[in-house]
């Protein structure tokens, strides 16, 4: 699926090895001057093709962020040394507010389309991968250096030069199987470019009547903001960036905004340097690598396989659990296999809720009443909670029967639903979460059958009580909407 | 919680006696939330300093019971043992505005006493010794930066907060009646219109609560006459209790009502409706 | 256990909270659960043990355990609370308390004795003479004691009755030391038995006849010895108030003079709440053994299924074991249920309050319609006016969904999160939006800002979080 949008970026993202990228883009200005654009599809004209770049960062957010979840989710275990554990603690949280960031990313692009009258875009990469303009292949796999330089490179600014430089690159280019990565910052230069010049995209294409429409900080922010985030285990550590969501009402605030995620990736100005996902990520490398020096058997993360998946029904695997990248793992243990189900379910289920929120008008800043946006917006809030609680069962729980989950554990899925298409009718889309609620009602009780640990059951059955609560709400929705049905017939 | 004596000591304070309902114990009492209702416990910090009494939720010098501190009087406590005991109030002057010192003509320093309870907590296991503490060198009526240069500094015992290794706050922090004194005369005064809505233990407000067909909660005023679980959902308004006192007011249970029958015209909840009813 | 090996002796519980109500009737025990297949509902009602007293002989009859749980009588009067405080003893060094029986105390002499006061009028006055205090002096027997406020500035022979103090007479059947404390009526009490104008002249009906004050139970106070009728607290508008007074001030029931910007004088109006002591003393030979307790009385608690989010026993957890949490004090299990339990009390008190209203949205179009700290911040602050949230998020049902959710996460095992949106008690003066929108939300702190938790129940939750990586290894700490 990925080639539709591969073949268009084909002339722009080669290989690592030709000339850096940032060397054919970057603007200093937003002129319509500069260098000649790259080859542009000539299927496309300047609006359709910002779109287009836009769908294409859209899911590389996305995927970044399940990732880096995913590698959060592996940190811990009883193997850290006690004397190490609280360094671990601190890198969960770092890397788990990147993902939290790159959720603000993904959110404030989806302003950014609505802007311009785009479709919005939910999809991101699966495994298996198969395209060549993401940052690097998608997987799903523990912390590791490896991992890590990964994203280190992923988020590296342009000009990232040095010994410490070319160690992580190299590193990350064979964590990639020597196939070529790319920093996102080629993309953003490239956005910037296109959506800043009036003769790509006429003023005409901008809709600053659909701010009400676009999330906001208010609404999506929840407090989380400067100087809060990770603020309890990093207190000697200077403020860490906002988490940015921007609503967008002109050509100068979408620039600014793009600006303003491309800065928190990779740190364009000094200033921004010491926050930026770049930064952090090469603070816990090095910081890795001094602990190595002393311990060389250190390792951080539980022994979490990649690409976990779970198919539709149970099925003994012979192959041994593994940690290798570029590998998928079927879970096969029972227990396990219902609650990576559950967490399936539940990720599809907060997407199609992020989806039903961007569609509905919001509400301005004041003087207003809460809508049904608020409770979608809840929806998606609870389900995030869900699927962190979810997850770190999961990271505690076997693959496969027979193999201690200190030897080989599972972690989320994160397997993309078969469509992020939602229904076109308000009560159908309700009805749409209101499946998942039915279908996770099915897993649950499954789950009470079999889990013995006291702590799950007990989460179990909080789980179902809130479900159960939530689809008494949307039956009640659902109803109204079915008697205006009638009176309209 | 780790058996230690003063563990053992404070799980006394949840003793639960026979017969006695889990009311009778201080985790069903408000406490700092306001003034509260079942005490304003503020009022055990009046004496926490020996020689002198404090306002219960200001950092003002109210009486002073030893000679030597009589240049305390009606001044305004800054720091104690190094620690601020107010802070500055920040924020926006106009929506979206910048942050500013949010000052006013009644608080022209835009300070803010923080209360005592969790400033004071840093310096209870000093108690029976004393501290340096920072007050304002002359009196004053208004708040006082904790950078306020004209200061005088003076040694004060910090008073033992419990009886010697029990859980009984001590006699001469606290004399009958000072825990209540600072409520309201009479105590069903308060129950309408003050900010104290969110009591959820001793005074709900928002109650017969159920999802209306927008999704969204509908429910009525504790305090509303009329209401009643057969109005269905959609049409459940709940009403704010109006701004300016206005004591007779139809739609809400009076102050009249209050005093006179409060027994009858209040109504326990119970699973979020009146108690007993389906 | 013989009273000469006695070596010290406690009233447990050190503070009881009595709830007033007319009905002869106290409120029959109970027991609050949560349901197991209901985690997210509200906590039950179950009936427990009740001891049913003979209020003539002082004798404790049955004490059955399946009497229905009503807070009114039949009547519709308000069953009062009135709680059993129960005398503890210890005969060695270490901390192995018993109750103790009639047994145990041959031979030795025990005394009681009950002093409370409501003592609101002297704090507004500061006339000591407006003191209201109860003394039963000490007694032995167990005659039930009516506990009767008195007070100079009363008219002869008047008084507001505080309550009743009985010592209930052990039997072999119930031989445990306790007494019980019975909180008043809940009357109030007035100063006129006509209704004064706010400049002292008397209302009167449409006929010419002086208008009697239904609200009032008696006139106790005498008005022309003290000054509580008509008594003012005149707090001038955007000026400072004066600083004696109560924070909030004002609050007693009393009507405006129209002559005097902010004045609000005082209707002359008591009330029967009350708190104080009860003492006893043991006589052992020529040794002798003390020890009180504190009881109040307040209000009933409403919603009795549902608890406050910082609450009196917080206080004084914090005042006696501190603001900071010793490595190993609580295992890591511990610390999750503590911060279950303030999360599930975050979502009690949400679900009795209309979270809508408090976040400032308009109501009918129409803005600043309730008392709540938008309008707090805007009116001593001169903050901007406008909602704490967005209001398009704050609907009751969407608050409480999410601080279930929240709460079924720390169910799973999941350590808190959520450490960075807790306001600390140092950044109440933080009205920026970000500052106004930490938890707890919308509510009101001693100090007149925004609530925060106690320190030490805080650092319970953040001690909760330090176990992040490794949920079952540790109850560590820093």
């Amino acid at each position: 699926m990925r080639s539709r949008q591969a073949r268009h970026l084909q002339s722009i993202l080669r290989t690592d090895t030709t000339p850096p990228a940032a060397a054919l883009f970057a603007i200093d200005k937003v002129t319509g001057e500069g260098p000649p654009l790259p080859d542009m599809s000539p299927e496309f004209n300047g609006h359709q093709y910002a779109i287009f770049l836009l769908h294409v960062d859209a899911g590389i957010e996305h995927a970044l962020m399940v990732q880096y979840l995913y590698a959060a989710y592996s940190l811990g275990g009883a193997h850290v040394p006690a004397e190490h554990r609280e360094t671990v603690e601190r890198w969960q949280e770092t890397i788990l507010g990147i993902a939290k960031e790159e959720m603000g990313h993904l959110i404030t692009v989806e302003n950014v389309l609505r802007l311009l009258s785009g479709p919005l875009n939910l999809d991101r990469e699966d495994f298996p991968f198969d395209s060549a303009f993401y940052p690097f292949d998608f997987t799903l796999e523990r912390l590791t250096l490896d991992s890590l330089s990964k994203y280190i490179y992923a988020e590296m600014p342009a000009d990232w030069k040095g010994k410490l430089a070319e160690q992580v690159k190299k590193r990350a280019r064979e964590a990639n199987h020597d196939e070529p990565l790319h920093a996102v910052h080629e993309l953003f230069d490239l956005m910037i470019r296109v959506i800043g010049d009036p003769a790509l995209v006429p003023d005409e294409y901008f809709r600053p009547e659909t701010v009400s429409q676009q999330a906001s900080w208010s609404e999506w922010g929840r407090g989380y903001a400067h100087g809060a985030r990770g603020s309890e285990l990093q207190r000697d550590q200077p403020r860490t960036p906002d988490l940015i969501i921007r609503t967008v009402d002109s050509r100068a605030s979408a620039v600014e905004a793009l600006r303003a995620i491309a800065e928190q990736g990779e740190a364009t100005t000094m200033e921004m340097r010491q926050h930026s996902h770049f930064e952090r990520f090469l603070a816990i490398y090095v910081e890795w690598s001094k602990i190595l020096e002393k311990d060389p058997r250190f390792d951080p993360s539980r022994p979490v396989v990649t690409n976990p998946v779970v198919e539709d029904s149970l099925r003994p695997v012979r192959e041994k659990p593994s940690m290798q990248p570029d590998l998928r793992n079927v879970i096969s243990e029972p227990v396990t296999f219902y609650w990576a189900h559950l967490l399936n379910v539940r990720y599809r289920l907060l997407l199609s809720a992020l989806n039903h929120a961007l569609h509905l008008a919001g509400a301005l800043e004041t003087n207003d009443q809460p809508t049904a946006r608020g409770d979608v917006i809840t929806l998606i809030f609870s389900e995030m909670y869900k699927i962190r609680s979810i997850a770190s069962v999961l990271v505690q729980l076997p693959v496969r029967p027979g193999t201690p989950p200190d030897k080989a554990c599972a972690g989320p899925p994160f397997q993309m639903p078969y469509t992020l298409e939602i229904p076109q009718r308000e009560s159908d889309r309700w009805r749409w979460h209101r499946d998942m609620l039915f279908a996770s009602r099915g897993i649950l009780d499954a789950l009470l059958k079999l889990e013995k640990d006291p702590r799950r059951r007990g989460y179990i059955a909080a789980l179902k009580e809130s479900d159960a609560d939530l689809t008494q709400v949307m039956n009640r929705i659902i109803a109204k909407s079915e008697k205006r049905a009638e009176v309209l017939a | 919680m780790k058996l230690t004596p003063k563990n053992q000591t404070a799980k006394q304070l949840l003793h639960r006696s026979v017969g006695n309902p889990p009311s009778t114990l201080p985790d069903q009492a408000i406490s700092n939330c306001f003034p509260g209702l079942e005490f304003d416990f503020r009022n055990v910090w009046r004496r926490i300093f020996v020689g002198i009494t404090m306002h219960e939720a200001d950092s003002y010098v109210v009486h002073v019971e030893e000679q030597e501190y009589a240049s305390l009087l009606h001044c305004r406590i800054l720091k104690v043992d190094g620690h601020d005991m107010t802070t500055i109030l920040r924020g926006p002057r106009v929506a979206n505005g910048p942050t500013v010192d949010l000052a006013t003509p009644a608080n022209p320093d835009a300070a803010w006493f923080m209360e005592w309870s969790n400033s004071i907590s840093r310096v209870l296991d000093k108690a029976g010794s004393k501290v340096t503490c920072v007050f304002t060198a002359e009196p004053s009526p208004i708040q006082r930066r904790p950078d306020w240069p004209d200061t005088q500094t003076v040694e004060l015992e910090i008073r033992r907060f419990f009886e010697p290794d029990t859980p009984i706050i001590a006699r001469d922090l606290v004399d009958p009646g000072d825990l209540t004194q600072s409520l309201c005369s009479p105590w069903q005064n308060d129950y309408r219109e003050c900010a104290c809505y969110y009591w959820a233990s001793s005074r709900p407000d928002f109650v017969d609560v159920e999802a209306d067909s927008n999704g969204l909660s509908a429910g009525f005023n504790w305090m509303d006459h009329d209401r009643s679980l057969k109005t269905p959902v959609d049409e459940r308004v709940y009403l704010p209790d109006p701004r300016p006192r206005t004591p007779t007011d139809p739609t809400f249970i009076t102050y009249d009502q209050l005093f006179q029958e409060w027994q009858t015209v209040l109504q326990f909840i119970v699973g979020g409706k009146d108690q007993g009813e389906e | 256990m013989k009273a000469k090996a006695l070596k010290e002796i406690r009233l447990l519980p050190p503070l009881a909270i009595s709830r007033l109500g007319a009905s002869p009737e106290p409120v029959n025990n109970y027991d609050l659960k949560i349901p197991e297949d209901q985690p997210l509902g509200f906590r039950k009602i179950e009936s427990a043990p009740t001891l049913i007293v003979d209020e003539q002989t002082g004798r404790i009859t049955a004490c059955p355990d399946d009497l229905p749980v009503t807070f009114k009588d039949e009547q519709g009067r308000i069953r009062p609370v009135a709680p059993f405080l129960e005398l503890w003893g210890r005969t060695g060094d270490d901390d192995k308390w018993e109750h103790l029986t009639a047994d145990d105390l041959a031979g030795a002499e025990l005394r009681w004795r009950v002093r409370v006061a409501n003592i609101k009028v002297f704090r507004r006055t500061g006339d000591p003479h407006d003191r209201v205090e109860a003394d039963s002096g000490w007694f032995t027997d167990h005659a039930r004691r009516e506990l009767r406020g008195l007070c100079d500035h009363f008219l002869a022979g008047k008084f507001i009755s505080l309550g009743h103090i009985q010592f209930i007479d052990p039997t072999e059947e119930f031989p445990h030391i306790r007494a019980r404390f019975t909180p008043a009526h809940g009357y109030v009490y007035g100063s006129s038995p006509f209704v004064q104008n706010v400049d002292g002249t008397y209302a009167l009906t449409s006929l010419g006849y002086l208008q009697p004050d239904p609200n009032i139970h008696d006139v106790v106070y005498d008005s022309a010895k003290g000054k509580w009728l008509g008594y003012d607290e005149v707090f001038p508008p955007n000026q400072v108030q004066p600083p004696q007074a109560t924070i909030p001030g004002q609050i007693y029931a009393g009507a405006a003079n129209p002559n005097i910007a902010g004045s609000w004088v005082s209707r002359g109006y008591l009330d029967d709440e009350c708190d104080g002591t009860v003492e006893v003393s043991l006589t052992i030979g020529k040794r002798e053994l003390s020890t009180f307790a504190r009881v109040g009385a307040g209000p009933p608690a409403f919603a009795p299924d549902s608890f406050p989010i910082r609450t009196v026993y917080d206080e004084l957890e914090q005042a006696l074991l501190g603001p900071e949490i010793a490595p190993g004090d609580y295992t890591a299990e511990e610390l999750q249920q503590e911060s279950e339990e303030i999360i599930r009390r975050a979502f009690e008190t949400i679900r009795l309050m209309n979270t809508t209203m408090m976040n400032g949205n308009a109501f009918r179009g129409q803005l600043d319609q309730a008392s709540t700290m938008v309008r707090q911040d805007a009116s001593d602050a001169a903050r901007a006016f406008e909602p704490i949230m967005a209001p398009t998020i704050v609907d009751n049902i969407a608050v409480r969904t999410l601080h279930q959710n929240i709460f079924t996460s720390l169910r799973s095992g999941a350590p808190p999160w959520f450490m960075s949106v807790l306001r600390k008690f140092d950044e109440i003066g933080d009205l920026t939006d970000l500052g106004r929108r930490k938890m707890p939300g919308m509510m009101r702190n001693a100090d007149g800002r925004y609530l925060c938790l106690t320190r030490r129940q805080r650092e319970k939750i953040r001690m909760a979080a330090d176990r992040l990586v490794s949920p079952q290894e540790k109850g560590k700490s820093k």
